[in-house]
């Protein structure tokens, strides 16, 4: 019996809201760095281990360690460590207490064995990330908050449902592979939810640039993660994640493309990475889910590292978007060597991670025999080398700022040291791909290094690079909002209130006046009572009556139809 | 020299290469078949999502940036 991984990580989150910042600083780095320790220390095997616990006669499975899992959680744990080494000089005792039970929590799902205590540490995960947007400097941050909790309870009880349709058919409740009856249906949206998945996506541009750089630098890592690697356990191989990842690819790469917000363009090339991963996992061979798993340790460690130079540039000078900065490159080059890292990795630039894994998955989508998907997916590559290391690059770093701005701090060194810590890791896996191919799910060898794969690679990249510097001198950054699904529950179901069910209600006002006109006057008729007054219908009434109205026009002709 | 020169240069490069040096593996698709068609890709397939996605953003998404906290109808809250 082994001490549950989460619980050290708890403790520490918990002290965290008793120690000052500088005595709690050794027990933050320390923390990840004992339960990794404590993993590596149990003998493994490729079967799995299982711990688990009976109570009230149902066996909850807390812990189980297999090769899928071990890939999550060393990988949840390392980029743990680096996160909380670049947010070290961060004193707020929110985002420190946060942050642990946020990391804790994410172990604690990824090794969960059984759907109710994977359920506990999901809602653990919604609700502590949730702390961690909350950011004083952006007013927007709390609405922003509130809808990514909305989101995220909305998942989460959907996910509760089937759960319980499952308890109530008496189904086993391990997280393993899920047919799509009602139950499966009701989780795959919910984990979907998390993931980011298209068109569920909006609460991730919404809050993720709204945290402080440490802040969202936790969140980009581990609730999309945790979520694809539960989509992963239960629906591999369902052919509707292959068109899930693809429809999110594309998407996410086209909106990155209209993106001022720096941390928002990274936050739509999560749901584009997302979308890769997915279609790892839903072409289900051997070859794919070697791919998903690898992309998505790859995802973690260069999406960080994005986030923290980004966050780099953000502490330095307190500016958001493109639209205002332009020459940092001549004010920092060591936050620019680190972007540049971050932003070749992603687009798969050859000796770093992004490299090997999208290499796999192009393999993994010919192998298939998918062609379209193999094409899309070099576009969205392509699509991802022109937003991340050429737009947001040139933007950031060299165009010539409209206003100049000053730096008003120095940079942390623990915020470089984190950054450096990622940058090597991205470094590693793509010089020494047998690194990450130890840890994958099946057996991996790099026959996909051969130099025709380099050569379409290069080509690839260098006519994007030509392609951008054709269209540079045309292109303008402008300081807009771009509007996304989101705009459904933030403004259209305003005017579908105002637009639809007032008048409906005013309709339905008529109707009824006319009718209690129609009764008293038949009433007046028949007998000689006295005439009642009868008060029109109050306002927000009326409104509620509205919807109602629609909901029951909708409902006869659904019946009619049927 | 600029950049794009040296680009066009180096893609020439690249594009000599894999039509002297390279045994392209039994290629399943035509566009496999096409030499250099990566670069074709990168090229075209980049200006055109950069081009729909501005053109996308300038139609029907942009909005000024005060669009969801203009006054009396502030969202943030």
């Amino acid at each position: 019996m082994i001490i549950h991984p989460s619980i050290p990580l708890f403790i520490v989150g918990l002290l965290a809201l008793v120690l000052p910042a500088k005595r709690q600083r050794a027990l933050q780095l320390a923390g990840p760095l004992f339960v990794l320790a404590m993993l590596i220390q149990i003998p493994f095997d490729h079967e799995g281990i299982i711990q688990s616990v009976k109570f009230f006669g149902y066996t909850s499975i807390l812990i189980r360690f297999d090769s899928l899992s071990r890939l999550f959680v060393y990988t949840f744990l390392i980029f743990g460590f680096f996160a909380h080494l670049y947010s070290l000089h961060n004193e707020d005792r929110k985002i420190r207490f946060a942050s642990n039970f946020y990391i804790a929590s994410s172990v604690g799902a990824a090794l969960a064995g059984d759907m109710i205590t994977l359920f506990i540490f999901w809602e653990i995960m919604a609700v502590t990330s949730a702390i961690l947007i909350f950011n004083k400097n952006r007013p927007g941050s709390a609405g922003a908050l509130f809808r990514y909790l909305l989101f995220h309870l909305t998942g989460g009880l959907l996910f509760f449902s089937g759960l319980m349709l499952k308890l109530v058919s008496h189904d086993a409740l391990q997280v393993k592979s899920i047919a799509l009856d009602t139950s499966g249906w009701l989780m795959l949206i919910g984990f979907c939810i998390n993931a980011g998945v298209v068109p569920l996506h909006a609460w991730l541009p919404d809050a993720y640039p709204e945290g402080t750089p440490s802040g969202s630098v936790y969140m980009s890592a581990y609730t999309t993660k945790v979520a694809v690697y539960v989509l992963a356990r239960c629906f591999a191989g369902q052919e509707i994640l292959i068109w899930l990842g693809a429809i999110s690819a594309v998407y996410g790469v086209i909106f990155a493309l209209m993106e001022n917000d720096m941390r928002k363009l990274l936050s739509y090339h999560i749901i584009c990475q997302v979308g890769y991963i997915l279609c790892g996992f839903g072409l289900g061979s051997e070859l794919g889910i070697n791919a998903g798993a690898g992309h998505a340790v790859g995802n973690i460690l260069f999406k960080g590292l994005l986030f923290m130079a980004t966050g780099a540039i953000i502490y330095q000078t307190g500016r958001y978007k493109l639209s205002e900065l332009g020459g940092f490159a001549a004010k920092s080059k060591i936050i620019l060597i680190f972007y540049m890292i971050g932003a070749f990795a992603i687009s798969g630039v050859p000796l770093l991670n992004g490299y090997v894994t999208k290499a796999m998955l192009f393999d993994a989508a010919g192998q298939a025999h998918l062609g379209w998907l193999e094409l899309t997916l070099t576009l969205v590559a392509a699509g991802t080398f022109l937003s991340i290391p050429l737009k947001l690059a040139y933007f950031a770093f060299w165009a010539k700022p409209e206003q100049p701005y000053e730096i008003h701090a120095p940079l942390p060194v623990n915020m470089i040291m984190g950054m450096a810590g990622l940058s090597s890791l991205c470094l590693l896996i793509g010089v020494y791909p047998q690194f990450l191919y130890e840890f994958l799910p099946y057996h991996a060898h790099s026959h996909i290094f051969g130099l025709e794969h380099l050569i379409h690679t290069l080509e690839l990249l260098a006519g994007t690079w030509l392609g951008f510097l054709i269209i540079l001198p045309k292109l303008h950054i402008k300081a807009v909002l771009t509007l996304d699904v989101d705009w459904i529950y933030r403004k259209g179901s305003r005017l579908f209130i105002e637009g639809l069910c007032r008048p409906a209600g005013r309709i339905h006002e008529t109707i009824q006046n006319a009718l209690t006109g129609l009764l008293q006057k038949c009433s007046q008729t028949i007998s000689s009572l006295p005439k009642q007054q009868i008060p029109a219908v109050s306002r927000p009434i009326n409104m509620i009556m509205g919807a109602g109205f629609i909901l029951a026009l909708i409902i006869l002709i659904l019946q009619l139809k049927s | 020299m600029n950049k794009k020169n040296i680009l066009i240069v180096f893609l020439v490069l690249l594009v000599l290469i894999e039509i002297f040096l390279i045994k392209p593996h039994h290629p399943e698709f035509f566009w496999q078949k096409i030499k250099g068609f990566p670069v074709l890709l990168g090229l075209a397939g980049g200006i055109l999502l950069m081009i729909f996605a501005k053109s996308l953003g300038r139609f029907f998404l942009y909005r000024s940036e005060d669009y969801y906290t203009k006054a009396g109808e502030d969202n943030s809250k």
